[in-house]
């Protein structure tokens, strides 16, 4: 096991991770709409570019993570800064439960909730939804992370600056934010890919105005074997791929 | 300070309460009720809904789930743990050979589960590829079915097992290892014996944090199972839209989110706050 | 401005007592040593001094004035961390600006240059923590307490971070800053020999209460208890007198008129550099240790030896 055959099992099982979503980008090259290669071209990426419904789908989704992410990004930093000073943990351990509920049980629970209230409400699924949705899925992220970084701070530091004549508010907002704001950033990139890829919960509580592109991806995945697929995919597994490694930089510096 | 504290709280408790703790009691209160002429929820209160959890026509369902997931959760901590003890070993590389892990796991899972079918399907890459080689005559039936699934389970939760035990890996003392050979012990024995016995921690953890969201999936059974391998989540949704009876499908839910706390639970008595 | 007095202070733990009757006073100007070891509840003191905690009971006044309550920044006090907690965003002037900043001191920028010039950090004033050394770190720490001119300054085992040649320099430093700013030190230390060469006074503290309080010498030489006796340096106690290993002798013969001798067997001696360490045993079984400088002979094991101290080397502990 530790000679020659464990690192000929790693590469392979490497291989298992990263080949099928590389083999998946490079064929949204191919110029056939097969699977045999027949050539370069960028004719999918072109279809891609010329579709207005997706233009559309990838608007609306561009619009809900980044409405998302700013709201969830103050409310779980505000939120972990909470629990870190004394932690509750009726609201940490509902959190924690957030994040391992199977999605399909938010997204049955959530849309469950939004037509009971808008019985009464008069108003209907749509945009505000799925930000709320969002926002309400994307803030136990947050504060995993801010927290990670809280948690190697010293708590020495703030009361140094109470001990200089800061108050509580200049302790958080001139030691304190500024040391997480590293935290802050990352945990806001990972909101905003967790966001942008949801389609499990975003099916369930949209509405006819706010198809995103999961959404329309999912549509087409299931339609058959389509190449614009497969350059849809290749744009959104690289761009989220940038996000996330910057969000590890991030936590790391 | 206080107000502070609490005042910074103010909104996630909102969230928290509206978004997810109210939902939740709705759908227990739904769990309770009737299916509507028309859908919807409406009185008399019942245990109705609990009890045709155990008629057959969904308990395959239910054992299928368990099946599947099990398999998965096994398949994940077998392919993890050899990766895992590689990394745990490999000095200044091992953030980046975690990234590695991790860089796919957080690309869209739906382009990933698009992948395997891209894959698998009868006009898809392995069956173009054994038909022009001349190795098969027909397109085999690699996707929708219960193995596309598992497969799929297998390759979105892989990281949830590696990570665990490599972390739980990692902070063994490097010496044991040597130690055990210096007693006469050859590698693979000393892998079974001193190593294994001390990633017990890390396999729970492992398992559980595989298991909860394979037994949960909805979208990986949806898109590879292709409605021949349906599973518990795939139910509930079914119960949401086309079956249009809610108070089963809050039943279902909750018997599902019974069994994530239940193991969560387990967990984190048997192994504590070491791995939050 | 005046003196810091504690009166019969109290603080309970959820599992224990940590402050059990504690009072103090300490005078104006001088360098105070809270002394103990770790748990012995001298760091809860302290925070309570500034403000971090609150007593459950007693009095904390400072020149008459009743401290509890306030906040920590409405306290004239300041503190200088065990870890320094210098800001790590900031720079070796911006984190000497921090308190001024927040009093709006129009003065700012001078103030800043005389505290980076009294802790001879000029040249290092536009460095990161992170690119300091212990010794400018804590010299950071200090000059951002000092310059917001408290009336007491609190600091926590300042020196326990920095490693043993820095630590004795920065010891020097310490004592010759507080004799320039001539304010009251109040230095919380579990080594004895810091606390012993810095301080004007020491009160030794054990498990939450006071043991004794005095001045160096007082404290080595007449401790009141045993524990201060035996915590300040090594003891020989034979029946209820102790003497010091240092004030120790060994020989064959027996000595001359007005020494305690008590016969012994060595039990072992070890070369320890500046001098013998010698262990012996009496009949009763007392273990007896003594430290002879070279020359005064070498000693075997097994060996029958007189040990004999003068009468005024001998601790007494008052019953």
């Amino acid at each position: 096991m530790k000679g020659r055959l464990l690192p000929l099992y790693v590469v392979a099982l490497y291989a298992f991770l990263h080949l099928p979503l590389l083999i998946l980008c490079a064929f949204s090259f191919n110029s056939s709409r097969f699977t045999v290669w027949e050539g370069f071209s960028l004719v999918w990426y072109r279809m891609m570019w010329n579709d207005g419904a997706l233009a559309e789908a990838t608007w609306n989704s561009l619009l809900i993570a980044a409405v998302s992410t700013v709201l969830s990004t103050i409310v779980g930093t505000l939120c972990a800064y909470g629990l870190w000073k004394k932690n509750s943990k009726l609201l940490s351990g509902s959190l924690y439960l957030s994040l391992v509920t199977p999605e399909i049980i938010t997204g049955i629970a959530l849309l469950a909730t939004f037509q009971w209230a808008f019985r009464y409400l008069q108003i209907q699924l749509g945009m505000h939804t799925v930000i709320l949705a969002h926002v309400a899925f994307s803030i136990a992220y947050v504060v995993l992370v801010v927290m990670a970084r809280l948690r190697t701070a010293d708590p020495a530091l703030e009361e140094a600056a109470l001990d200089l004549g800061a108050t509580e508010w200049q302790a958080f907002r001139l030691v304190t934010l500024p040391m997480l704001k590293p935290g802050i950033a990352a945990a806001a990139l990972l909101a905003f890919t967790v966001s942008f890829d949801d389609y499990v919960i975003t099916s369930l509580v949209a509405g006819v105005d706010s198809e995103t592109l999961p959404m329309m991806l999912y549509a087409m995945a299931r339609r058959g074997a389509n190449p614009v697929v497969s350059a849809i995919s290749t744009v959104i597994f690289v761009g989220l791929g940038m996000l996330i490694v910057a969000s590890e930089r991030l936590q790391k510096a | 300070m206080k107000r502070l504290r609490a005042l910074f709280l103010l909104p996630a408790w909102a969230f928290t309460l509206l978004l997810f703790l109210g939902p939740m009691l709705i759908i227990v209160a739904y769990s309770f009720q009737s299916k509507g002429i028309y859908g919807g929820v409406v009185e008399p209160w019942t245990l109705e809904n609990y009890t045709r959890l155990f008629d057959p026509l969904y308990g395959v369902i239910l054992l299928r789930s368990f099946v599947m997931a099990g398999a998965a959760t096994a398949g994940c901590i077998v392919l993890a743990f050899p990766l895992a003890l590689y990394i745990a070993r490999s000095g200044t590389r091992k953030s980046l050979l975690l990234n590695l892990v991790m860089l796919p796991f957080w690309t869209s899972f739906l382009v990933r589960t698009y992948a395997w079918m891209f894959l698998l399907r009868d006009t898809g890459l392995l069956n173009s590829a054994l038909l022009a080689l001349g190795l098969i005559a027909e397109p085999l039936p690699l996707l929708y079915n219960d193995w596309a699934v598992i497969v799929g389970l297998i390759y979105g939760y892989l990281p949830f097992a590696v990570l665990p035990l490599y972390s739980n890996l990692e902070r063994l003392d490097k010496s044991l290892f040597e130690a055990a050979a210096d007693l006469g012990a050859k590698p693979w024995e000393a892998i079974l014996h001193v190593i294994l016995p001390l990633t017990a921690p890390g396999m729970r953890a492992a398992g559980v944090l595989v298991f909860i969201p394979c037994l949960g999936a909805y979208l990986t059974p949806d898109l590879l199972g292709g409605g021949k391998s349906m599973m518990i989540g795939n139910l509930v949704q079914n119960q949401f839209t086309s079956a249009r009876d809610w108070p089963f499908g809050s039943a279902l839910s909750l018997a599902l989110m019974a069994i994530v706390m239940l193991l969560l639970w387990a967990l984190l008595r048997r192994d504590g706050e070491e791995l939050l | 401005m005046g003196d810091l007095q504690l009166e019969e202070i109290y603080k309970d733990f959820p599992s224990h007592r940590v402050v059990d009757g504690i009072s103090l006073s300490i005078p104006q100007g001088c360098f105070y040593s809270l002394l103990g070891p770790s748990g012995c509840g001298k760091t809860t003191t302290l925070r309570m001094i500034a403000g971090f905690d609150e007593p459950d009971r007693g009095l904390i006044k400072l020149g008459g004035r009743t401290l509890n309550g306030l906040r920590p920044y409405q306290r004239p006090v300041t503190t200088v961390f065990q870890s320094y907690a210098l800001f790590p965003h900031l720079t070796a002037a911006e984190n000497i600006a921090f308190g001024l900043k927040r009093k709006g001191d129009p003065d700012t920028a001078r103030k800043v240059t005389e505290a980076l010039d009294l802790v001879q950090l000029t040249t290092k004033a536009d460095r990161l923590p992170a690119q300091m050394s212990g010794g400018e770190r804590q010299r950071t720490a200090l000059a951002r307490a000092l310059v917001l001119e408290p009336e007491v300054l609190l600091l926590d085992e300042p020196l326990s971070a920095l490693d043993p040649k820095l630590r004795k320099q920065m010891r020097l430093e310490l004592k010759e800053l507080q004799s320039r700013v001539g304010i009251t030190f109040l230095f919380i230390t579990h080594d004895q020999e810091e606390a012993l060469s810095l301080s004007d006074r020491i009160a030794v503290m054990h498990k939450g209460r006071l043991e004794q309080i005095g001045t160096p010498q007082e404290i080595y030489l007449s401790p009141a208890t045993r524990f201060v006796a035996g915590f300040l340096g090594a003891v020989n106690w034979v029946g209820p007198v102790g003497v010091r290993p240092e004030m120790t002798r060994i020989s064959r013969e027996a000595p001359g008129n007005g020494a305690r001798v008590v016969e012994a067997t060595v039990n072992s001696a070890m070369f320890l550099g500046d001098c013998f360490q010698v262990e012996t045993r009496t009949s009763a079984g007392d273990s007896i240790i003594a430290q002879i400088a070279h020359g005064l002979g070498e000693f075997q094991r097994g060996e029958r030896v007189h040990v004999w101290w003068h009468p005024q080397d001998e601790i007494a502990i008052p019953q």
